[in-house]
């Protein structure tokens, strides 16, 4: 698999949200978007979301990386580095 | 910015909606008398207890009763301090060695509790380098344990061998590896598929560590848990367990053959920085570990038997529980609201379970976490399914 772009990554979280919750495919999500503050993505979404993201790129994220992470462009960044 | 306390506040608002939707709490239900291991009056109600964890029925064990009495009188309520600070009483020694004993394992180290025994060794053995591997669905206590230490944490797919030996191979040429796996897992009551992640851990030069706080006394032959049934004793590194559960009391322990454990005394706090076991909790424990050691066989019989009548029962009804049969029968609810309906009814015909809610529950908004005890009466097992009986016939009625 070629490497994914950032941007590309940022869509399959957005794409990934809308799809665990139907209150986040009601509101306009971005890179920017703060997944604790402007949407609360509870601890098991978190996990689901991030389980998806690591089979999608075959990545393993460690756990404890999560903790910093707030925006969707951060998850994405996490994402390229834990391939 | 918000307040300090808004976070109770919030906590508050779904508890009150939570009393508010039936005038009763499921969370804070008053036991004001324990009739038998299996029987209480609640709140003025005499129910059926299926949500105990009291596996094998031993919360009155007699010669463990008696045998706690004896160690009061001869050794006092308490050893008010820890064992690193106040020593160790003999008792405590001789139970290490029985647990030992009862593992067929050459060193055994005592926790005040099994959750003290997940944070204290996991903080304990895996530093700053190394990585811990774990089961998404694990308990908080491993997950706290986790957090406590400096180690690397990974989290597979819940049960899934191939997730995990995917990720193991992610983790750098010869850096310390621990996986960690429970027996029967506390929430939806299935079980590990233990040989094949121990092969899988082996070949990528893992160590392993299986918490069989739900197992002990349930699975094997001889109750040494899950790890007897798939026959790897001789393969995992180090057992975690509790007395919480089938024994029947509290306290917690890790077993292993690798002498080095001995040392995690100087190092998990959750060891020295709290108080050690109170003698008549020593004796409890150890008079019933011989209990099972030698009646356990007859017991887990009449556990499984028990749970072959409650869980096809349940699935019959058409009620969710868990993928597969054993004593601990996770029903889940649609909706928190369902859920509390459906506790409401089963209390109302004499069943008191446990509601387990987020984050305790993986994938679900609220469980009915029921448990079978070898203790259970015929008459009893007949109570439950005529109260799982009348939910589902109050939920229809509603629907
Ligand atoms: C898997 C698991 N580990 C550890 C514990 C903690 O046991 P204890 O009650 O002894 O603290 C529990 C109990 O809830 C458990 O389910």
């Amino acid at each position: 698999m070629s490497e994914p772009t950032h941007a590309e990554i940022v869509a399959k979280i957005i794409e990934e949200l809308k799809s665990l919750n139907e209150d986040f495919a009601k509101v306009e999500l971005s890179g920017e978007t703060n997944m604790t503050t402007d949407i609360q993505v509870d601890s098991l979404d978190v996990m689901e979301l991030v389980f998806s993201l690591e089979e999608a790129y075959d990545a393993s994220i460690p756990v404890n990386e999560l903790s910093n992470v707030y925006t969707i462009n951060e998850l994405a960044a996490l994402v390229q580095k834990s391939r | 910015m918000a307040d300090l306390l808004d976070k109770f506040r919030n906590i508050q608002k779904v508890h009150q909606h939570v009393v508010g939707l039936t005038g009763r709490d499921p969370l804070g239900a008053p036991f004001e008398k324990m009739l038998s291991p299996t029987q209480a009056v609640i709140d003025g109600k005499e129910c059926v207890l299926l949500g105990s964890n009291n596996y094998l029925g031993l919360t009155f064990f007699d010669e463990a009763i008696e045998k706690a009495k004896t160690a009061l009188d001869v050794a006092g309520t308490g050893t008010t301090g820890s064992r690193m600070a106040n020593g160790s009483y003999i008792g405590h020694k001789a139970l290490e060695g029985k647990i030992a004993d009862f593992y067929n394992m050459k060193h055994c180290l005592l926790f005040t509790t099994g959750y003290q025994a997940n944070v204290g060794f996991l903080s304990a053995i895996a530093g700053k380098d190394d990585y811990i591997i774990i089961d998404a669905d694990s308990h908080a206590s491993i997950y706290d344990g986790c957090k406590l230490g400096d180690a690397t944490v990974v989290r597979f797919r819940h049960n899934n061998v191939a997730d995990l030996e995917r990720r193991l191979k992610k983790l750098p040429e010869g850096s310390n590896k621990l996986v960690v796996i429970e027996g029967i897992y506390s929430m939806l009551g299935d079980r590990a598929p233990l040989k094949e992640f121990v092969r899988v851990s082996k070949e990528n030069g893992a160590y392993v560590m299986v918490d069989e706080a739900h197992s002990l006394g349930v699975l094997g032959e001889n109750g040494r848990g899950l790890l007897e049934e798939a026959g790897v004793e001789d393969q995992v590194d180090f057992v975690l367990g509790t007395f919480s559960k089938s024994v029947g009391t509290i306290g917690g322990f890790c077993v292993s053959n690798h002498s080095e454990v001995e040392n995690a005394r100087f190092l998990a706090r959750a060891y020295m920085f709290t108080a050690s076991t109170p003698p008549s909790i020593v004796a409890s424990a150890g008079a019933t570990i011989d209990h099972i050691k030698k009646n356990g066989k007859e017991l887990m019989k009449k556990l499984w038997d028990n749970t072959a009548v409650v869980y096809p029962a349940l699935k019959e009804l058409g009620f969710k529980v868990g993928p597969e049969m054993t004593p601990v029968i996770g029903v889940a609810m649609p909706s928190l609201e369902e859920g509390i309906r459906v506790w409401n009814t089963l209390y109302e015909n004499g069943v008191y379970v446990n509601m387990a809610l987020p984050p305790a529950i993986p994938a679900g908004k609220c469980l009915l976490r029921c448990s079978v005890s070898a203790a259970h009466t015929p008459e009893q097992l007949e109570t439950v399914v005529k109260a799982f009986t009348a939910a589902k016939h109050a939920a229809e009625a509603a629907a």
